[in-house]
Formats: C-alpha cells, sequence, structure tokens
C-alpha cells in the first residue's frame, strides 16, 4: 500500500502545522515560506507542492492571503494565519508533543 | 541574464504545468500557476540564478508538475499514498478509493432501501390498503436512523393518514366547511353565488388547505432528499478530507 519514504505520510500530515506555525510568527509570501522550510533538513521533498498545500489552508479557513505591492516586479500574495489557524496550531502543538514523547519511549525501549 | 535555453526551461516547466492542472478547477489551476511562476521568478532573481544548469536544479527542487498537482487533489480526497501514476492524464478527480468503492456503494443502496420504502407507504400506501400502509410506514419512518426525531414527527403529522386522508379532506372538508349557495336571480343579471361565514374565514380556509397540501406533498420529497443526504455523507466519509469538500 504505502509506497516510498518511510515518513512520506507522516511529513505530508505534519507539513501543514510547519506552515502555520511559521505563519504564526509573520505574514510571509510563498517564496520566503517554502525558503524557510527549506532550511529544515528532510521537511520538503517538492518544494511546488507547498503551493496546493497553502491553497488548501486558505480554502479551510485557516490561512488568509493578501496582495502587497513588491519593489521588484509584480505584486506578491502574502499568507497569514487566521484564528482558526491558530486554534488548530495549538491543539496539534499539544498533541504532537504528546504523541512525539511516546514514540520515543517505544522506540528507546523506555516503556 | 538569463540564457534563451533557461527560459524555455521555464515555459516548458510552467506549460507542463498547466496540462496536468486541467482536472483543476479553473480558479485552482490559475491560482497555481500564478504562484508557481511567482515562485520561480523570485527564485532566479533572489538566488541569482542565470545558468541552464541552474534553472534545471532550481525546477528539480521544485518536482516534477504532476507530483504538485497530485497534492492539489490528493488535498481534497486522500485515496491512499500515491493518488494515480504521475504521469496518467486520466486521473479520477473525486472517485472513492479502490477497493471500497462497491461495498460502500451497497452498503448506501441496502440502506436507503428502507427509506424508500417508509415514503412509499406514507404516501402510496395510504390510497392501497388505505390506513394499514400508512400505519407499516409510520413503523419504517421511526425505524431509520437516517433521519431525525423532528423529521420523523414531519412525517408523521403532517402527512397523517397519508395522501388519501388528505384527499378524503379536500372533498369533505372545503365542501363542508364552507356552504355557498347559488342562486338564480333575474335582476342582479343571472347566476350569483354567496356564502356563509365571515369573508375572512373563508379566505383562510382555502389558503390553510392548500399550504397543508403542499406541505404534504413536500415533505415526503424532504425526507428522501435528507436520508440521501445522510446515507452519502456515511459512505463518502473515509475519503473525503476535513473540509468535507469535493473537489471542485
Amino acid at each position: 500500500m504505502v509506497e516510498g519514504h518511510p515518513l512520506s505520510q507522516l511529513r505530508r500530515g505534519v507539513l501543514e502545522y510547519c506552515v502555520l506555525s511559521l505563519l504564526a510568527r509573520e505574514q510571509l509570501y510563498g517564496f520566503e515560506l517554502v525558503r524557510r522550510l527549506g532550511q529544515v533538513d528532510g521537511l520538503v521533498t517538492s518544494e511546488g507542492t507547498i503551493y496546493p498545500l497553502l491553497s488548501r489552508l486558505r480554502r479551510d479557513g485557516w490561512v488568509s492571503t493578501s496582495w502587497v505591492e513588491s519593489e521588484s516586479g509584480p505584486p506578491r500574495r502574502y499568507y497569514a494565519i487566521t484564528t482558526t489557524g491558530e486554534r488548530a496550531l495549538v491543539a496539534f502543538v499539544e498533541e504532537w508533543s504528546r504523541f512525539r514523547d511516546s514514540v520515543d519511549q517505544l522506540i528507546k525501549g523506555q516503556a | 541574464m538569463m540564457t534563451g535555453t533557461g527560459y524555455q526551461l521555464i515555459e516548458d516547466y510552467v506549460n507542463r504545468l498547466d496540462r496536468a492542472a486541467q482536472v483543476l478547477p479553473d480558479e485552482r489551476r490559475i491560482e497555481l500557476l500564478t504562484e508557481i511562476r511567482s515562485h520561480i521568478e523570485d527564485a532566479t532573481t533572489r538566488e541569482q540564478i542565470d545558468s541552464e544548469a541552474g534553472v534545471r536544479a532550481l525546477l528539480d527542487r521544485m518536482g516534477p508538475p504532476e507530483e504538485i498537482v497530485a497534492a492539489a487533489t490528493e488535498g481534497d480526497v486522500r485515496i491512499g499514498d500515491r493518488a494515480w501514476p504521475a504521469a496518467g492524464g486520466n486521473a479520477p478527480v473525486s472517485g472513492a478509493p479502490a477497493g471500497t468503492g462497491l461495498p460502500a456503494a451497497d452498503r448506501r443502496r441496502r440502506s436507503m432501501a428502507l427509506e424508500v420504502w417508509a415514503v412509499l407507504f406514507l404516501t402510496v400506501g395510504s390510497f392501497v390498503p388505505p390506513i394499514l400502509g400508512w400505519l407499516v410506514g409510520v413503523v419504517l419512518l421511526w425505524s431509520s436512523d437516517r433521519w431525525r426525531v423532528r423529521e420523523k414527527l414531519l412525517g408523521t403529522l403532517v402527512v397523517p393518514g397519508g395522501l388519501g386522508a388528505l384527499l378524503l379532506a379536500a372533498v369533505v372538508g372545503v365542501g363542508g366547511l364552507q356552504s355557498c349557495t347559488t342562486t338564480y336571480d333575474e335582476s342582479a343579471g343571472g347566476l350569483t353565488s354567496s356564502c356563509d361565514g365571515h369573508p375572512v374565514v373563508n379566505v383562510v380556509r382555502p389558503v390553510a388547505f392548500i399550504l397543508i397540501a403542499v406541505a404534504a406533498l413536500l415533505v415526503p420529497f424532504v425526507l428522501l432528499h435528507v436520508a440521501r443526504r445522510r446515507a452519502e455523507a456515511e459512505t463518502a466519509a473515509p475519503v473525503v478530507n476535513r473540509a468535507g469538500q469535493p473537489i471542485g
């Protein structure tokens, strides 16, 4: 059933929260957001796939967008987190810590 | 300055993406193309990419256009790790997951049978056999888990005795409630009609009757619609994402 990298499914599920946590600090435009995600090892394999993700987050109301003029070239679409997005992020962070600890505990055989 | 080959590579890439993105609704296809284009422009400017090798590396980092489009469709319908062959042109857009589609459809057909019979007995069944048919309909109505109590009450009360009873009420009710007499009067220029009772009541009665009749005719359709929607939601639940939106 599951092909490819062993973490591909997990990575896909977690990526949107990584995007949300970056946007929780400041609003960013696509390239800048992708660049920051790319600085973290092993998170994004195909950078282009971030854009469908952003589009879905926008349609789900977790992220809002606005056009901002740039000094060079055409205006850019900036992404910002919404209140709904913030709530989802807070809930995830809590769950994630628990999840990560449980997995670590089992892997290290300390259970 | 970027070389001609570099530009050509970018154009080819965007065109390939455009072709792959035909499965997306227009608005989303345009949004995706705009964002990818603007990303490439930003990257070439900020990272001062001007060689052919540089452009190739950039496009490589972006990933195959088909993979990007797959990410866009998987966002709506999760159908496993690989949605469809990356190069496949006949990608299913909102299909059920392979292997679970058929049993799910069967389940829906079975469960909808109860609701269809319930509505049939409530409506047609009230003519033949007159009261028994309607009673069977009520029992079926209340034994379905596709309807809430509110809707079950509506089905029971708004179609009291079914359409048959309503027809009976039409014959007895309107005729009986409003007694009109027609007289022949030469001085008044022929036939005249006069009805008993307060004029307002005379207006209210037929209006109320029409409203009840319309409601009684509408309720069966509403019940079926609601049941179908719930049955579909049930079978669709495992494949639709948290937004519950089918693509498009």
